[in-house]
């Protein structure tokens, strides 16, 4: 048998214990079947490296999610923040002309702002979690816009009534660990979103003169004292887990909504930067 | 498709249960890279390996599985990120030198050793890859790649190395491998 047939059938398996034995003795004191031995070794390797860099490939070209695993999780943290600081945004417009004598009633000018710009827009959201077999995600998105103005007038009072945005909210998404692990859960995506309409009647009275800029909270209604009506002002309801929360936008400055009381106070303006620079991302 | 059956037709040499596979755990073993100091691409470069191990066991025939896959792979990823810590403290000691000039050698052959077979119809390949890498028997490569029998098998086979063996030898010269 000629030295490259002995050294493929060494590698092919096909040799005795005995040859086997005898082909490696043989090894340690022949130098050129060693030689020859060696190239065959690398060859037989350089198969090997190729099949596993060919199967490397396939498995690089699948894709699992945009980055992988942390920029996808990362995105979603960002969306689940976002819902969370604001589940429920109702922003009312009031627009007013210049004219004082009658003090026309105008219908408040509607700004629908799609709910879908409070979340960062990233197509690679809903395409990773389309493509991932153990990853369900389930959108259930309706949006639907009901406004309804009522407007009342009467000789010193106006009282309007904002419109109001019913909009499909992205609460924070879950990531669930896939229960068929044992030492690791794989994760799956549910998303929840929720619908939660919000509907606030808004009165301003600038009547009282002693309560200026003031406001009261009475029965589910927001009584805004003041000469509100120079003015372009938002209200911002936010749902959490303690209830709603309420922001007064006016003329730049952010004011606190208590809840807890009938009485009439003064609106106070916040000063907290973080909850500020929140408010200011949602409201644009 | 659940574990059994994803076992079986890998066990089968069939790729595409492979590709299941590899999403389906992605995350899970990638972040046991991450967890402990790895980079994403090293995660995904350590899976990765770990999954071509697997995959060669059991399209070999070589593995008989007592676990979950998950578990299986679990360990071998742990293993070979192990081996890879191992390996970079090995690299940031004084001994680095001599093993990055050793190592340039052997990438260096194995480069050239690659081209040569780059060089080969996808035929060839297959058959050397199937052979050598997949350890599938000759009645496997037959049906996988549509031969009449296995002697049509073993005698492609036997052709394809020798014709590998000649293009590696005529494209360099005894002396590059052998001094």
């Amino acid at each position: 048998m000629k030295n490259t047939e002995l050294i493929n059938a060494y590698f092919d398996g096909e040799l005795s214990e005995v040859d086997k034995e005898t082909f490696i003795k043989r090894l340690n004191s022949e130098p050129g079947l060693k030689k020859e031995f060696d190239l065959q070794s690398d060859i037989v390797e350089g198969i090997k490296s190729a099949r596993k860099a060919e199967l490397k490939a396939k498995l690089d070209a699948i894709s699992v999610g945009s980055g992988g695993t942390t920029e996808g999780i990362s995105t979603l943290k960002l969306a689940a923040f976002i819902g969370g600081v604001a589940l429920i945004a109702t922003v009312s417009y009031f627009a007013l002309t210049g004219r004082e004598a009658s003090k026309e009633i105008l219908a408040p000018k509607e700004i629908s702002e799609p709910i879908e710009n409070l979340i960062p827009k990233n197509s690679d959201i809903a395409s990773d979690i389309k493509e991932e077999d153990v990853i369900k995600s389930e959108e259930k998105e309706s949006l639907t816009n009901k406004n309804s103005v009522s407007d009342k007038a009467t000789s010193k009072t106006e009282t309007r009534k904002p419109e109001i945005h019913k909009s499909t909210l992205v609460e924070p998404l879950e990531i669930d660990e896939e229960s068929d692990e044992e030492v690791a859960p794989v994760s799956g995506l549910e998303e929840k979103p929720s619908i939660a309409p919000s509907s606030i009647d808004i009165h301003v009275d600038d009547s009282k003169r002693k309560y200026d800029f003031h406001y009261q909270f009475k029965d589910g209604k927001l009584y805004l004292f003041g000469s509100f009506d120079k003015g372009l002002y938002e209200i911002l309801e936010f749902n959490s887990s303690e209830g709603k929360i309420l922001y007064l936008f006016y003329k730049g400055t952010y004011y606190d909504i208590k809840q807890n009381s009938d009485d009439i106070q003064a609106l106070k303006e916040l000063t907290e930067p973080s909850l500020i620079k929140s408010l200011e991302s949602v409201r644009q | 498709m659940n574990e059994k059956d994803i076992f079986d037709k890998i066990c089968k040499g069939d790729e595409r249960a492979l590709e299941i596979l590899y999403k389906k755990y992605y995350r899970m073993m990638t972040q046991m890279v991450m967890k402990n100091s790895g980079t994403e691409q090293e995660a995904k470069d350590i899976y990765q390996e770990a999954l071509v191990v697997f995959w060669q066991k059991s399209v070999s025939g070589n593995l008989t599985l007592t676990s979950k896959i998950s578990t299986y792979i679990y360990s071998i990823c742990q293993n070979l990120w192990r081996k890879e810590l191992d390996r970079k403290r090995r690299l940031s000691s004084e001994e680095k030198d001599s093993i990055e000039y050793q190592d340039h050698d052997k990438v260096e052959r194995a480069r050239l050793i690659n081209e040569c077979i780059n060089q080969m119809g996808d035929t060839c390949k297959k058959v050397l890859m199937y052979y050598y890498f997949d350890g599938l028997s000759m009645q496997d490569i037959a049906d996988k790649l549509g031969f009449a029998n296995t002697n049509t098998a073993k005698t492609k086979k036997y052709k394809c190395k020798q014709k590998l063996d000649e293009l590696v030898k005529s494209l360099y010269s005894e002396k590059d491998f052998l001094d």
